[in-house]
């Protein structure tokens, strides 16, 4: 019956390729990868080594990105090394899903922009058969047209298909654009194979694949000596899968495959406490606290529920008392998840507040600047606490509406000043230059923060840095732009303790719906100066509107607290939409840090849980071969929460962003605390997406 | 309760850009992960007099074993507490949820098979469990249970064997399938011992109150 159910559902791709696609050895299949996930190959055979991320943005979409290596390509080469290292994108379209009696059909695109070394295109279609059996049969252009092509029947239709454009026709300067005028033209050849599933751990495979390495053979002797690929697949427990084959009758592959399922957190509902349970009413109001008489008994109050909200980790910065409501105002320095600090705190009122008080009004401020409020309602908590549709039965109760700027006659004493700080180790890494694709550099990190009062925060941090070879790249910037971020070596070499930032920073609400931020100082590692934004962001809203100006000044190669000749006006106008079903998109207009004015295109696939992937680029005034390598300035980024790694309460996030290549040309200003971030996290669709953890 | 993770995450673990307390804290528990910890509220409770109600829990699946107080009782539902902070709830001995282990187990609607334990009968009834998923979303999931009776046993209980009756509950759901054992002191049919299904991460919870 369970088995019945469950061959029902979709199979997933049952195999990747070495090139970290759904395939099977060297071909691609037409298969799919699960929604959402992150799929990580390392594949090498022979001189070539492949790593490749994959993924999967919507159910007909994945995208991935690979670093290659490909040594004895330059023989001889003494400046930069025989090894050829090579970045390139693909992207896959499911064009029909499989049925009962036709296959699965997907376009592919490989390596579409980028150096052209696996540049091919193809069509390809799998069908499944009983289960185990998978047919594959495609045909491709580019690259795969190798060993047996034969004209581009495309050529019928249109007789500038019949010629393929030599690829990066344009030089180095050429590379990144996209090949758009390459797809699907010159010859063409077909390819395809099978693969078997022997049984829940093991998949056989083989394959016909036209490609005759000939950019390689010439050059490292690579040799094709059969076209006929061998392998077997071996899935591990944790999902990950190894390959090894026999290829092209000369040669052994290996590949390893490891998918993360973002969706997936270490532990589904968190190793974190449990939240304190709601005692009974007529317990509450017989506490000691809520006995007294004397007018120091609201003291007394204010002290339980102050001390009782720091053991769920929120800091009370303002409480009133009105009629049959309070009023309190607190800081989140614990939960990922806003609504889960609404939903401590409630119970935290709930088990404090004396028995008259029926609505606790919870508004969740950041330094001091509030950021919504949540009106809950006391006999609802009660109802719900073990109702199993109780979280989305408390969100339909609650009201989310615009918080109020905290006003001095309400502030807890001593809530401001406050000051914080942080220690602990960081880590940078930049990747891809040809002399060491990865080069990292490891340190300690100070940081801290003193707010004076709401919304008024002086902050800075210090980076000492331990040990790494970020500061040996002997590269120089050969950039015809300002070198505005080229540069990050020689930050890196001539710098030693570093102010990463030291800054006065002032954020308010003008207005309904409005938020402005002015920030004074050392804004960040490579400039300093004055930075002011407004936001416009409706409580309830998807978009949000911001505009920033900012004066700022090239730092000193040394990181302390000199300046360079170099100065700029730059600045943004910037929309942000919120999309139904997991994605974000963000506009950027502007006057980037050369000078050069254009747009940046930013598009996030969001989990709810925090996990982002999304891919973003730049185009600006600045020509392409101005610009150098790469063409323009894009890039894909991954960041997830700290706590979906351990399972423990955290807001702490890891993230990284992979560009090509760092250049100057639609470079962005990186002040800290830009609006949008700063307030989002408790507005009416994060709180909703969140409401999960209300009573977590 | 750790997953493996590839090299590639545990490089951008590293990456950190967040606060560096919680780093330190990361560390710390990845090089110790069986550090013991108290919870401030687990404290409070321990110092209570007279001492509260006890319970004896284990998770056979993690070979994890130890001893739960009684926190809250409110509304017909028991609130009970881990050293470490971790809770279940029961209502007339059944589970409801089970938060801080790590499964997300967040409420249930048990009423129809306690009906039938407390009557002592065998039938065929409905539960609902709704699960915090590792997206941080409500999942609601519904069962269909045939409660049958497996007969006398006898039990120990602080060493003194006692007569109960074995009650044995099979349930399945969408793609879910599970059973739960409860040993029930006869005449009053008060659960005296069960094993009962926290949800597909850490399987069965084994719980034993001890007596007074």
């Amino acid at each position: 019956m369970f088995a019945f159910a469950s061959s029902l559902t979709p199979a997933a791709a049952q195999t990747v390729s070495n090139y970290g696609t759904p395939g099977l050895l060297e071909t691609p299949t037409a298969e799919m990868f699960e929604d959402g996930a992150l799929v990580f190959t390392g594949g090498v055979l022979n001189h070539s080594l492949r790593t490749t991320m994959t993924f999967q943005m919507l159910p007909w979409v994945h995208g991935s990105f690979r670093y290659g290596a490909i040594s004895g390509y330059f023989p001889g080469r003494v400046v930069g090394g025989e090894t050829l290292y090579d970045r390139s994108f693909d992207v896959h379209f499911l064009l029909r899903k499989e049925s009962r009696t036709a296959p699965a059909v997907t376009v592919g695109l490989r390596d579409f922009g980028g150096t052209g070394i696996y540049a091919s295109e193809y069509v390809v279609a799998t069908k499944t058969f009983r289960d185990r059996l998978k047919v594959t049969g495609g045909i491709g252009w580019g690259r795969m047209a190798g060993r047996g092509s034969f004209s581009n029947p495309l050529g019928l239709f249109f007789d500038r298909f019949k010629k393929r454009p030599t690829s990066g026709a344009g030089g180095i300067g050429a590379t990144g654009q996209l090949d758009f005028g390459n797809w699907f033209r010159g010859d063409a050849a077909f390819f395809g194979g099978f693969s078997w599933q022997h049984s829940d751990r093991l998949t056989l495979m083989a394959e016909y694949s036209p490609d005759l390495y000939s950019s390689e053979s010439g050059r490292n002797g690579f040799e094709v000596r059969s076209p006929l690929n061998f392998g077997a697949q071996y899935k591990f427990k944790n999902g990950g899968r190894l390959t090894a084959s026999y290829l092209y009758g000369s040669t052994l592959g290996v590949s390893y495959t490891y998918f993360i399922d973002p969706r997936q957190s270490v532990a589904p509902g968190g190793q974190g406490d449990s939240p304190p349970p709601l005692l009974p009413i007529d317990r509450v109001a017989l506490a000691s606290w809520n006995l007294r008489d004397d007018p120091k008994s609201s003291d007394h109050t204010k002290t339980v529920l102050q001390q009782k909200l720091e053991e769920q980790g929120l800091r009370l910065v303002s409480l009133e008392t009105r009629g049959t409501s309070v009023n309190v105002t607190v800081e989140n320095a614990k939960y990922g998840q806003s609504a889960q600090a609404i939903g401590r705190t409630a119970r935290v009122l709930a088990n404090t507040q004396g028995a008259k008080v029926e609505n606790f009004d919870i508004s969740l401020a950041s330094n001091g600047v509030s950021l919504s409020r949540v009106r809950i309602n006391r006999a609802d908590l009660y109802e719900l606490e073990h109702d199993p549709d109780g979280s989305w039965r408390s969100f339909a109760r609650a009201e989310v509406s615009n918080a109020i700027p905290l006003v001095e006659g309400q502030l807890v004493d001593g809530a401001f000043p406050n000051f914080s700080y942080r220690f602990g180790p960081y880590f940078q890494a930049s990747f891809f230059d040809p002399d060491s694709p990865f080069r990292f550099e490891v340190g300690a990190t100070l940081g801290v923060d003193y707010t004076l009062r709401p919304g008024l925060t002086f902050s800075g941090s210090l980076r000492q840095p331990v040990a790494g070879n970020l500061g040996d790249a002997t590269r120089v910037s050969n950039s015809v732009l300002p070198k505005v971020r080229s540069d990050w070596g020689r930050y890196a070499k001539e710098s030693d303790l570093r102010i990463e930032h030291l800054t006065a920073e002032h954020i308010w609400q003008p207005g309904k719906d409005l938020y402005a931020r002015a920030t004074f100082g050392y804004l960040e590692s490579m400039y300093g100066g004055l930075s002011a934004e407004l936001l416009w962001f409706p409580i309830n809203s998807r978009i949000a509107l911001g505009g920033e100006l900012n004066y700022v000044k090239q730092r000193d190669f040394d990181v302390l607290f000199g300046f360079q000749d170099y100065s700029i006006a730059t600045g943004h106008i910037s929309a942000y939409y919120d999309m139904p079903g997991e994605y974000h998109a963000q506009l950027d207009v502007g006057r980037y840090l050369a000078g050069d004015y254009g747009a940046t295109f930013t598009l996030d696939r969001e989990f709810n849980n925090g996990f982002k992937v999304g891919a973003f680029f730049t185009l600006t005034d600045v020509g392409f071969s101005d610009f150098g390598e790469g063409s323009f300035d894009k890039g894909i980024k991954i960041e997830f929460p700290v706590s979906w790694l351990t399972g423990r309460p955290s807001r702490n996030k890891l993230g990284q962003v992979i560009r090509p290549v760092l250049r100057d040309g639609g470079a962005r200003l990186n002040v800290r605390n830009r609006l949008y971030g700063f307030t989002r996290e408790a507005r009416s669709q994060q709180l909703a997406k969140g409401w999960g953890r209300f009573l977590r | 309760m750790k997953r493996l993770l590839s090299p590639f995450v545990l490089l951008i673990a590293l990456g950190a850009c967040g606060d560096a307390q919680d780093d330190v804290a990361l560390l710390r528990s990845t090089l110790n992960p069986d550090a013991p910890r108290f919870h401030p509220r687990a404290n409070a409770l321990a110092s209570v007099r007279p001492i509260p109600p006890r319970l004896e829990v284990a998770f056979p699946t993690r070979d994890l074993s130890g001893v739960m107080l009684l926190e809250t009782s409110r509304a017909g539902t028991e609130t009970w507490l881990t050293a470490d902070g971790a809770t279940i709830t029961l209502q007339g001995g059944m589970l409801t949820s089970a938060k801080g282990f790590g499964s997300g187990l967040a409420a249930s609607d048990i009423s129809q098979s306690l009906a039938l334990l407390q009557a002592g009968r065998a039938g065929e009834v409905e539960r609902f469990h709704s699960f915090l998923n590792g997206n941080d979303e409500i999942e609601l999931h519904a069962y269909r249970c045939v409660i049958t009776a497996e007969g006398r046993e006898q039990i120990f209980v602080q060493g003194l064997a006692i007569p109960v009756s074995k009650m044995q509950e099979d349930c399945f759901g969408a793609d879910q399938a599970f059973s739960n054992s409860y040993w029930l002191r006869p005449n009053t049919n008060e659960i005296v011992q069960s094993s009962q299904w926290t949800g597909d991460f850490l399987g069965n919870l084994f719980m034993k109150r001890v007596p007074e």
